[in-house]
């Protein structure tokens, strides 16, 4: 790699310790995520998309916060940041506030934020630093090593899967075992660790999983049958995907959007609204953004200096994958019906502060890449 | 590369780097994969199959929309709503919601603050329903349903609803009819004309939206989802005048039954039809028996009112002469060996004029006789007797009337006189009518006109007329009428009304009891009359069915006729007549004392009696230069004025009060009148 030199100015050492591929991707990202959510909600530049842009701000201040951190002060902060979270997830049961059957917020006044999504990025943060200094040791690799992640995976999994909120759950433990195999995993390991998540689903889903959860399965399996009522949500996404063409119908043109046939327009489903509007073209273009995202991340982690950094650039992309391939795969009938949100394109300000301090760390760690080179 | 390990810092990689890497790789390659997978399932979604999705969301957006129609309106011929529907509200909850969430005291609490006379228990026990949708009953305008929504209560939701309503009450109930709960028409016009009041709901290919949302392509028009609008031929003005005095009537005679029918015999509109009892189709229905149109719906032996058609059918066949005398058996006719017939006013020799003036059975049975059973069940039918009435009031009586095949003797002799068959007060006034107006028969009418619900005019009365008898006949006919109103022997005295000529006729038919005959004292009193009688602008009949205390039609009916006719006169500004003198009726009284009297001396003539109490306009009374408008109605005002070469400035309306001379701005002389209601006149 062959350098300029250091630059003289603040302003140009500042540009230069910004990864602006990141920066670029967020931003066209967000762009089109919020003026896609005031589609969805009205396009009136009200409530909640004034809601939500203040969050996205409040997110924006956290990420350059974060991205200003030396991430070695992030490792750190890991284990504390761990015991915070868990703190505050420890709190729900008992101050939550409650909202359609379930508690997931702490509220302060009009204020109220899930934990549970500020524990994704903090998990992904403990379990770095965990497998950066437990992980390769010399010796025969015994399963015995894995007992600690899988504690600090399952003690918040355990807080967030009685709220009720199994998609979370599933997700922490996507992004955790994704961190597992790409660190530390042998083949066999993986393939155990496969068949042990299979068994656990089968004996859930025969003793543990209320029927609203079953019920699901069959309906993605076979929606028409529940046109009426659940399999409504799966056909009017379908319909909005289908009716948005190669090049969409323009923005809040989308009968299925505008006419609110399709229920959770905001929340779980944007992207079918996304669909609707832009077309497969504009819905190809978001994807291949959060594509390319995903990928600058992992090559970060390829070049990263040390374990610490790497695991925390494939943690991140492994929870923006996640997120992207369970709520794109569910409005795309691949998958069923879960509450997973695509990130930056569902409201909700908890989820946007995450997944902009999961941008921030990756812009940290990119600049200790460029600073340290 | 530092290989230390420095604690709180993480350590650089070291030797696993292309381990890490080989893995990422692999990662890589099932993400890409894994996206390319989503990406050919979103083209086949978007792409390949769009147009069946489009298909299938276009076919959601347009599920027709329906929006029930309001029903059309009621008005009177001037435009004034007689029934008309509001859109309202209504309640719906959900009990057994209501209950899981322990909501059900709370909305109890709350509807009682706001309809603080609602039915408690009632509502108690709906709430107590184990059910999910229940429809309260009480009616909410917008302000409640308002105060509703504001409470946000789960399971309480609001529907629209349409109410009907009645604005004036009483007033034509009997005509105007009823709406039942399901907004059905059951009574009157409401069920007679009920389709087209109900018109068609909207259908309307409507964006809709999870039944929540509504975007309408272009709008609906709001005057589709609507029934038409009727204007009846009544007047509200007459008509209420016509309630008054039904009113009057049962409280003076409290009879079975009574009825009023206003007719414009020129072109059959019906101005004014009442009954009593009657109902106010605002409340529910007390007793069946108030909900039945007497003037439409009951047949009664019209009685002696026929006695004008069957000398109108006489003289037209010729079989009578105007001038002809005709011998009354002193008022005793032993017409079969077992049937006797009877004048209440015994004669010997009465001219055609004073059969009808003193109403005489024998003479009139004598015509009958000469028309013959045949031809005088002819005329009865060419007088629409016997048929149902082409009128879009709901069961209106046909009457009965026997084929003359099958007549007794002394039935063709009663029907002659108005007995032995039966006619609703409807049939009778159109049939008079036909008399009224020169001889031509118009069908009755209810219906002025009707709109559609874009306002457009779809129908409108033309009078359908009939000749029965010539003009000649008729004249002469009304004329000898009018001797019953203006003659000391007249049997209608009563119904003078001042100002005008009355030619009408009394009835006083006893009653026939199922199976029993003839009653001793029970009657069927009326007076029908036109008025006034040179060119009638109305015909009125009065009936009154069973009166306590008084029988005869000129102690019961004709008193009503007259006040009735008066004011309604006054109501239509008809000019007040000239003095032309009425036939003189010629009359050789029975010898009461002997019966060996020689027979009659030669008759009497008798010097008409004024009508009226007030002065009649005959001639300008000049006051200075100016003609005297006062005691006059605007039409009579301003035929004087035209008269007198004057112009005149209305002011009010009723009864000329006052006048003045306006100081001179053109080339006549211009006069303002007062007019006043009649009621705040001092009674004269």
């Amino acid at each position: 790699m062959s350098q300029l030199g250091p630059p003289r100015t603040l302003l140009g050492r500042l540009a230069r310790a910004i990864d602006w591929v990141i920066v670029a991707l967020t931003l066209a990202i967000l762009a089109l995520a919020i003026i896609n959510l005031n589609s969805a909600s009205g396009s009136a530049w009200a409530g909640k998309v004034q809601t939500q842009i203040r969050w996205i701000g409040l997110g924006a201040a956290a990420a350059a916060l974060v991205a200003a951190l030396d991430y070695r002060v992030l490792y750190r902060l890991a284990y504390p940041a761990y015991a915070f979270g868990l703190g505050l997830l420890a709190l729900v049961p008992l101050v939550g506030v409650m909202r359609n059957d379930a508690r997931r917020w702490l509220g302060i006044g009009d204020f109220q934020f899930q934990p549970s999504e500020l524990m994704k990025v903090i998990l992904t943060l403990a379990l770095a630093r965990y497998l950066h200094d437990h992980g390769a040791a010399p010796g025969p690799r015994r399963l015995r090593r894995l007992l600690i992640p899988a504690a600090l995976v399952l003690a918040p999994v355990a807080f967030i899967i009685v709220q009720p909120d199994l998609s979370t759950s599933i997700l922490c433990i996507l992004v955790a075992t994704t961190l597992l195999a790409l660190a530390e995993l042998s083949l066999r390991e993986m393939v155990g660790i496969a068949l042990a998540g299979l068994t656990l689903f089968a004996l859930g889903w025969g003793f543990f999983m209320r029927n609203y959860q079953r019920s699901r399965i069959d309906v993605w399996l076979n929606p028409e049958a529940y046109a009426d009522n659940e399999g409504y949500q799966t056909i009017q996404a379908m319909i909005a995907v289908g009716d948005g063409g190669f090049l969409g119908r323009g923005v809040h043109q989308g009968t299925q959007n505008a006419l609110h046939f399709l229920p959770y327009r905001d929340t779980d489903f944007p992207f079918a609204v996304f669909a609707e509007e832009w077309g497969f073209f504009g819905a190809a273009m978001v994807l291949t953004m959060f594509l390319c995202l995903i990928l600058w991340s992992l090559n970060l982690a390829s070049q990263a200096r040390d374990r610490f950094a790497a695991h925390l650039c494939v943690g991140v992309a492994a929870l923006f994958l996640w997120h992207i391939v369970i709520n794109v795969g569910m409005v795309l009938q691949l998958l069923p019906v879960t509450g997973v949100t695509l990130p930056f394109f569902s409201l909700g300000g908890s989820n946007a502060l995450t997944m902009l301090i999961a941008v921030g760390i990756l812009l940290s760690v990119s600049r200790a890449r460029r600073a340290g080179a | 590369m530092n290989s230390r390990r420095i604690p709180g810092l993480p350590q650089p990689m070291a030797t696993d780097r292309r381990s890490v890497n080989r893995r990422i790789t692999v990662v890589m390659g099932a993400l890409l994969l894994g996206l390319a997978f989503v990406a050919v399932k979103a083209r086949r979604v978007a792409v390949v199959e769009h147009d069946a999705h489009a298909e299938r969301g276009n076919r959601q957006q347009l599920r027709a929309f329906r929006l029930a129609a309001r029903r059309g309106d009621i008005r009177d011929r001037n435009g004034m709503v007689l029934a008309t529907s509001d859109r309202v509200h209504q309640i719906a909850i959900n009990p057994r919601q209501l209950r899981a969430q322990g909501r059900d005291e709370e909305l109890l609490g709350l509807l009682v603050q706001l309809i603080p006379d609602v039915d408690q228990a009632q509502l108690r026990a709906e709430l107590d329903k184990d059910k999910a949708y229940r429809l309260l009953k009480m009616i909410l305008d917008d302000e409640q349903a308002a105060i509703v929504e504001s409470w946000k209560l789960p399971g309480v939701t609001l529907e629209p609803a349409t109410q009907r309503v009645y604005p004036r009450g009483l007033l034509a109930a009997h005509v105007v009819g009823r709406v039942n709960n399901q907004g059905e028409g059951t009574l009157g016009i409401e069920l007679g004309l009920d389709e087209r009041l109900r018109g068609r709901d909207a259908q309307s290919p409507a964006t809709f939206a999870l039944g929540k949302k509504l975007l309408l392509d272009g709008g609906l028009d709001p005057g589709v989802a609507r029934g038409d609008d009727l204007t009846l031929t009544l007047d509200s003005a007459i008509q209420a005048l016509v309630e008054d005095e039904l009113n009057a009537i049962v409280e003076r005679w409290n009879p079975v039954g009574a009825s009023v029918v206003v007719l414009d015999p020129k072109t059959g509109e019906l101005l004014a039809l009442a009954s009593r009892p009657t109902f106010d189709p605002n409340h529910a229905i007390e007793k069946v028996s108030q909900t039945t149109s007497l003037a439409v719906q009951a047949a009664y032996e019209p009685g002696s009112t026929m006695k004008a058609i069957t000398v109108a059918a006489a003289l037209e066949e010729g079989v009578i002469r105007e001038n002809e005398t005709l011998f009354c058996e002193k008022g005793r006719w032993q017409y079969t060996p077992r049937h006797v017939i009877r004048d209440t006013h015994p004669a010997e020799w009465l001219d055609i004029t004073a059969i009808l003036a003193e109403s005489s059975n024998i003479c009139s049975a004598k015509i009958g006789d000469r028309l013959g059973k045949a031809d005088l069940h002819q005329w009865v039918r060419r007088f629409h007797f016997g048929e149902r009435p082409r009128l879009e009031l709901p069961g209106a009586a046909p009457g009965l009337l026997a084929k003359h095949q099958r007549w007794s003797d002394i039935q063709a002799a009663n029907i002659a006189f108005g007995q032995g068959m039966s006619a609703s007060p409807l049939q009778v006034a159109a049939a008079f009518g036909a008399l009224a107006n020169g001889g031509e028969y118009v069908h009755p009418a209810i219906i002025k006109k009707i709109h559609d619900n874009r306002g457009e005019l779809i129908h409108e009365h033309t009078p359908q007329r009939e000749r029965l008898v010539r003009t000649a006949t008729a004249r002469a006919v009304m004329r000898m009428l009018e001797s019953v109103v203006h003659s000391r022997h007249g049997t209608g005295s009563n119904a003078a009304v001042p100002g005008y000529r009355v030619a009408g006729k009394t009835s006083t038919a006893q009653k026939a009891t199922l199976g029993k005959g003839y009653t001793e004292n029970q009657f069927f009193a009326s007076f029908i009359g036109a008025i006034p009688a040179a060119d009638p602008r109305v015909v009125i009949l009065v009936s009154v069915d069973s009166p306590e205390g008084g029988h005869f039609g000129n102690e019961v009916a004709a008193p009503s006729f007259a006040r009735l006719g008066e004011q309604i006169m006054l109501h239509l500004g008809v000019p007040r007549d000239g003095a032309a003198p009425p036939p003189k009726p010629m009359v050789v009284r029975a010898p009461r004392a002997s019966a060996s009297e020689p027979a009659a001396p030669p008759p009497e003539l008798l010097e008409p009696e004024l009508p009226g109490r007030r002065p009649r306009v005959s001639a300008p009374i000049v006051r200075g230069d100016l003609p005297d408008f006062t005691g006059l109605g605007i039409a009579g005002a301003r035929d004087l004025a035209e008269r007198a070469g004057v112009e005149i400035e209305a002011i009010g309306s009723g009864v000329a009060a006052r006048q003045e001379l306006l100081p001179r701005a053109g080339a006549r002389p211009t006069v303002r009148v007062h007019f006043e209601p009649l009621s705040q006149r001092p009674a004269t």
